[in-house]
């Protein structure tokens, strides 16, 4: 039988399966061990259903694969319209990646409300996996929207000592920044009668709404805050270090593996979608930050005593590097964007896994409080030292592919750009090299580190999938480009078609 | 000679059945007032309560039958359209879903019950007329039953001073601003020589508008703006919704609200004079700021609840501010949605709080709330999701009401108002993250008793539970029923001249008063 | 150790001799073809005996002087360095080339890093901008708050105010026309 006959309804039973499994925890009563493993059975159950998106991707269905698009609330124009491109395939592949691998890594640290956490978590996966495969307006604001209240939950509820304050700023900072996206999309609706992004997109091109060159900058910036706040692009990136450092492991893995991308995806398809003119004239500036946020985020992640709050900082650098591919304009740029994104997804998403498990045995992350750790516990020094050079880009594993994509398109637009941005992969190397010496090599300082046990097997489970594909996108990156390049191409094409030089302009 | 006129002033059958409600739910209130003295004390809630929401189902069965009979009733002074069946439900549903919120909160209080059920049903048919009378007189008859009854059940909890204070607030500030009203439809006959809607918009159409109009609408949106609490005529609300019993202020945050909002847009669009633009704009934008800022330091949750029925009158006002015949019946029907929202989470938020204040009313701090999310999960859950609808979380009532008035506001081009509004809307979701952040993530400081929830409360819940999800995932069908119904509130061409009740021949026969110059 | 320095060693040697006279190059010439020049040789091959036999006692005379330091006169080393002194330690120690590093551009950078980013820019500034936002709005709200006086009379009293407000307004809208 062949599975492509599921390929019509695929994705919305990858975007709610997880909803699906959330609503029957609910009525489960309350025996923890059965509802960690029903969770998991879930979790996987939609990694292996959106396993289905990439093989069965069929290059011929342009612009967008698998599109479901079916009415829902006639006023105002609602449709049900999802459909994913190369960009968006491999996102959603990510988030069912990492949520096993997070339901895993909560198996033991989670003991008090356990189903309230899992039935949190599962929600939260529907709706990050429909942010991307949403193509309605208003269905990618509901999505985007329904990010934040499991989030703010997980972080409030099951997270370390200033919960309440991360939880409380997290989601104020981002919720207000949306507020003006919303504005946009209303502006949108009431222009043109619809939600549809294909639609609006067409009448853009076709120049046929009233009122839009003026409204367009407002437009643009109103989607811009939006995402701007969630990649975290500098200056509003502040949130961010609070969030992680408070959140529990598996809310820490899935903000930096996929919530910040959905900012970056959104700056990939409506500010460049929708908006290429006024996104070719905002460059500048854009990257300007964007390379700020490189050389700012690495700089002070060196000289952070918090672990996570490092790793945090980090991200904050990486997703300059997204930022700065997205807005070079060029095909390697934006390539290596999305490349970005999904290498730092994965090997992020392991770091704050590896810190977590150290939390578990000291619970703290304070660097000073470790030393020499490689000697007690070997297999985990292992694995550490292979997902930071993966993060620290170290050709053969995935953050090598993405940053040396995003480097030759920011050099091809701009040569300074691509010299500053090089300087990055510098700084990321300092700060990941220095903190792994100073936790793992030399003397074990404090003694009570001497006795701290070794990876266990869920542990294990949790950290190798994720250096395993590390490896395998690094070696083999074509499986993954395969399908982004031409998604980036068509994404490029209305940009390219602009006569006026990149940048600079 | 008489004749005629005798039998144009005789009602005809059909004409009783455009007031059937409220003939459905005075004789229900009648007889629950006759029955109170020979009911047992003990069981008297419950039995009075029953009967009083039996009242309230067999008005609904009662409008049902009215929106078969729409038309022109009582000497044109009552009209039955699309319009006022939508508030005659809305109005009688959240009377019923009260009744069974208060069945518990009686015996808790030791209140005696039977006035109680039967004030309710007075108030409700108030508010049902104000929402079909088009006799500005008739508005105001029932503007004053409805305030009354108000009035009266603000104070019950007889034996709290607060209680009674806010009861004397609301009578005394509210037969102030009644007072602005009706001196402003005694300039508006002067002005136009009707007090009949209909008439009063032809005549405007026709003739040039006198000075005395904008001062009677200035006047009347006084009145009207402070039943509403739209800045800067809500002063009363925090006072008065501390101190009423909670069910009470899930009433009157609604129920009269909704009436208001109803005359309101019957005033604003269908005599829809030129120039209620800005002070509309201006109170919009005022109730959304002053609401929410004041609510951002409050630790009582009934004040907390009050601020937040500013701000939210603040949103539906935005649904006013559209003047164009182009963009008005997209604000009317944004409106009417706002108003049903607004009604289910409302109704449902105080239905929480009042099962949670316990004997006395003590329990209504932030911090009496702590902790919630463990003892009481299934309540705590429940409150979580109306407090979301509040904040307008998509999937909620709450968010397509907010959602329609800003894209009807858009499509008019409101830009400025609509930044303010949603900006607005961030920013006070943060009061009522509070409460759900204090629920769930805070350890408990005080022993706060827990009681199960009694059927009657938990059938409330259910209600308006499933009113704010079915709004938020298909709110469709409400939608296009007030978009139908809108058309209905503009003005209109009257076709056959009214025999008005209040109006004297003598005056109608002349031509129209010279403008003031 | 001894072990695979001596494998190394063999190695070496076997890959010196096979690059006598370029025969190596001769043994890879049929793989590249006519098409790449053999490589150029200048002189003869004598001069390639008199450089290999000019490097090779350098060998031999690095390790009699190891044998003469370490192993005959093992007393050597020590005086040699407390003579040498300055030039001694200078070399011992690198040149210095760590401390120096570390002077010019690890510390600054590590404090700059702390002090003006960390420190100044992301908490004074970004981060208490975002508190004092919040904080700003509390304030606000608290003035706000004071309208509430619980008096009547000054609740009446803003209800006339409103109600001047608006009728004034409506005034100067109808006497405008």
């Amino acid at each position: 039988m062949n599975a492509d006959i599921l390929s019509p309804y695929i994705l919305t039973l990858v975007t709610f399966v997880p909803l699906a499994g959330a609503l029957l925890l609910v009525v489960l009563p309350r025996r923890d061990r059965d509802i960690r493993i029903f969770s998991l059975v879930i979790s996987l159950l939609t990694f292996v259903l959106s396993l289905h998106l990439p093989v069965y991707f069929h290059r011929e269905h342009i612009p967008f694969h698998y599109e479901i698009n079916r009415a829902w609330i006639s006023s105002p124009n609602i449709h049900y319209h999802v459909g994913i491109d190369g960009i968006s395939l491999w996102l959603i592949v990510l988030t069912t990646f990492l949520t096993p691998l997070c339901v895993l890594i909560s198996w033991k640290s989670v003991q008090d409300r356990v189903k309230e956490f899992f039935i949190l978590l599962l929600i939260l996966e529907t709706a990050l996996i429909g942010v991307f495969v949403a193509l309605d307006l208003f269905l990618f604001y509901f999505f985007w929207e329904a990010t934040l209240i499991p989030m703010a939950l997980l972080i409030g509820i099951f997270g370390h000592e200033r919960k309440v304050y991360a939880a409380v700023k997290f989601f104020m900072y981002t919720m207000i920044a949306s507020v003006f996206m919303l504005a946009a999309i209303l502006w949108l609706y009431a222009h043109t009668g619809s939600f549809d992004f294909v639609d609006i997109r067409n009448q853009i091109r076709a120049g046929g709404i009233p009122n839009f060159p003026g409204a367009a900058i407002w437009l643009f910036l109103g989607f811009f805050i939006a995402f701007a706040v969630k990649v975290p692009l500098f200056p509003f990136h502040t949130w961010l270090p609070d969030a992680h450092v408070e959140a529990p492991t598996a809310g820490s893995v899935l903000l930096a593996g996929v919530l910040l991308k959905m900012g970056t995806y959104g700056m990939l398809r409506f500010n460049l979608g929708l908006f290429p003119d006024q996104s070719r004239h905002n460059a500048p500036w854009i990257i300007a930050l964007a390379l700020i946020g490189i050389i700012y985020g690495a700089l002070v992640a060196m000289v952070q005593p918090n672990m996570k709050k490092l790793i945090a900082y980090s991200s904050v650098s990486h997703l300059g590097f997204v930022v700065l591919g997205i807005f070079s304009f060029t095909q390697a740029g934006l390539n290596g964007a999305v490349f970005v994104m999904l290498a730092h997804g994965v090997s992020t998403g392991a770091l704050f896994i590896l810190a977590g498990i150290l939390h578990e045995r000291r619970h703290t992350y304070e660097i000073s409080e470790f030393g020499g750790l490689a000697s007690p516990m070997p297999v985990y020094a292992a694995s550490f030292l292979f997902i930071v050079l993966a993060s620290v880009g170290l050709p053969l594993l995935n953050g090598f592919i993405g940053e040396f994509l995003v480097l030759n398109g920011a050099f091809e637009a701009r040569a300074v750009y691509g010299v500053l941005a090089a300087t990055g992969v510098i700084w990321s190397a300092c700060y990941l090299l220095w903190m792994y010496q100073r936790v793992f090599y030399g003397k074990v300082t404090h003694a009570v580190n001497n006795t701290l046990p070794d990876l266990l097997g869920f542990e294990k489970a949790a950290v190798w999938p994720c250096a395993v594909a590390a490896l395998v996108m690094g070696v083999a990156p074509i499986i993954w480009l395969a399908a982004i390049d031409p998604a980036t191409q068509s994404a490029l094409s209305p940009i390219m078609q602009m006569t006026a030089k990149v940048v600079g302009q | 000679m008489t004749g005629p006129i005798l039998a144009q002033a005789t009602p005809q059958a059909v004409e009783y059945i455009r007031i059937l409600p409220e003939i459905v739910l005075s004789l229900f209130g009648i007889l629950i007032m006759l029955l109170d003295p020979l009911v047992d004390e003990q069981k008297s809630p419950r039995t009075l309560g029953l009967i009083g929401f039996a009242g309230t189902l067999a008005a609904l069965g009662a409008t049902w039958y009215m929106s078969y009979a729409p038309g022109l009733a009582f000497s044109s002074s009552v009209r039955i359209d699309g319009f006022s069946v939508f508030f005659h439900v809305l109005v009688i549903a959240i009377a019923a879903v009260m009744i069974l919120s208060s069945f518990e909160y009686m015996s808790v209080q030791h209140i005696r019950a039977g006035e109680y059920y039967a004030l309710i049903l007075f108030g409700a048919v108030g508010m049902a007329l104000m929402s079909s009378a088009i006799e500005l007189v008739l508005i105001f008859i029932a503007l004053e039953i409805s305030s009354i009854s108000t009035y009266i059940l603000a104070g019950f909890r007889r034996y709290q001073a607060s209680s009674i204070e806010s009861s004397l607030k609301y009578f005394l500030l509210g037969s102030f601003a009644t007072a602005f009203f009706l001196y402003g439809v005694a300039l508006m006959f002067g002005a136009t020589g009707s007090t009949n809607i209909d008439t009063i918009s032809h005549f405007l159409q026709n003739n040039p508008v006198p000075l005395l109009v904008y001062v009677g609408t200035a006047m009347m949106f006084v009145g009207l703006g402070f039943k509403v609490a739209a800045a800067p005529l809500h002063i009363w609300t925090p006072d008065v919704y501390e101190g009423a019993p909670a069910p009470v202020v899930g009433f009157m945050s609604t129920a009269p609200k909704a009436a208001a909002f109803a005359v309101l847009l019957r005033v604003v669009f269908a005599i829809n004079e030129p120039g209620h633009f800005w002070p509309i704009w201006v109170a919009a934008a005022l109730s959304m700021t002053l609401g929410n800022l004041g609510a951002l330091v409050q630790t009582n949750v009934k004040r907390l609840l009050a601020y937040s029925s500013i701000a939210h009158a603040g949103y539906l006002l935005v649904a006013f501010a559209m003047t164009s015949s182009r963009n008005s019946p997209n604000g009317i029907a944004a409106a009417m949605f706002y108003a049903a929202a607004y009604a289910a989470m409302n109704v449902g938020a105080f239905a929480v709080v009042s099962h949670f204040a316990n004997a006395g009313e003590q329990y209504v701090t932030l911090e009496d709330y702590e902790g919630l999310g463990r003892t009481s999960p299934l309540l705590a859950a429940v409150l979580t999701i109306f407090l979301l609808s509040l904040i307008g979380i998509p999937m909620t009532g709450g968010f397509f009401a907010k959602f329609y008035v800003f894209s009807a506001a858009l499509r008019a081009n409101l830009i400025w108002l609509t930044l303010i509004g949603l900006v607005n809307s961030a920013i006070g979701a943060y009061y009522y993250l509070r409460i759900i952040v204090v629920m769930y993530m805070r350890e408990p400081r005080k022993q706060v008793p827990v009681t199960p929830v009694p059927f009657g409360l938990g059938a409330a819940l259910t209600v308006s539970l499933v009113a704010t999800f079915y709004l938020g995932i298909f709110p469709n069908r409400v939608l296009q029923y007030a978009q139908r119904s809108a058309p209905d509130v503009l003005a209109r061409h009257v076709t056959a001249s009214p025999a008005s009740a209040v109006q004297i021949p003598a005056i109608a026969s002349e031509p129209a008063l010279k403008p003031a110059p | 150790m001894l072990v695979p320095l001596l494998i190394l060693a063999l190695l070496s040697t076997v890959g010196g001799l096979v690059g006598i006279h370029n025969g190596f190059e001769h043994f890879l010439a049929p793989v590249f073809g006519p098409e790449f020049p053999e490589s150029v040789t200048t002189g003869s091959s004598g001069t390639e005996f008199v450089l290999m036999g000019i490097s090779l006692s350098f060998a031999f005379a690095g390790a009699i002087l190891a044998y003469i330091l370490y192993v005959s006169k093992p007393y050597l080393p020590e005086r040699i360095a407390e003579n040498l002194g300055g030039m001694y330690r200078a070399v011992f120690n690198k040149y210095y080339v760590d401390e120096l590093y570390a002077k010019i551009f690890v510390r600054p950078l590590i404090t700059g890093s702390t002090e003006i980013l960390w420190q100044d820019i992301d908490r004074k500034v970004i981060d208490n901008t975002v508190n004092e936002a919040g904080d700003g709005a509390r304030h606000v709200s608290d003035e706000v708050r004071h309208m509430q006086s619980g008096n009547l009379r000054s609740y009446a009293g803003w209800i006339s105010a409103g109600a001047a407000i608006l009728i004034a307004y409506m005034v100067w809208l109808g006497v405008g026309r």
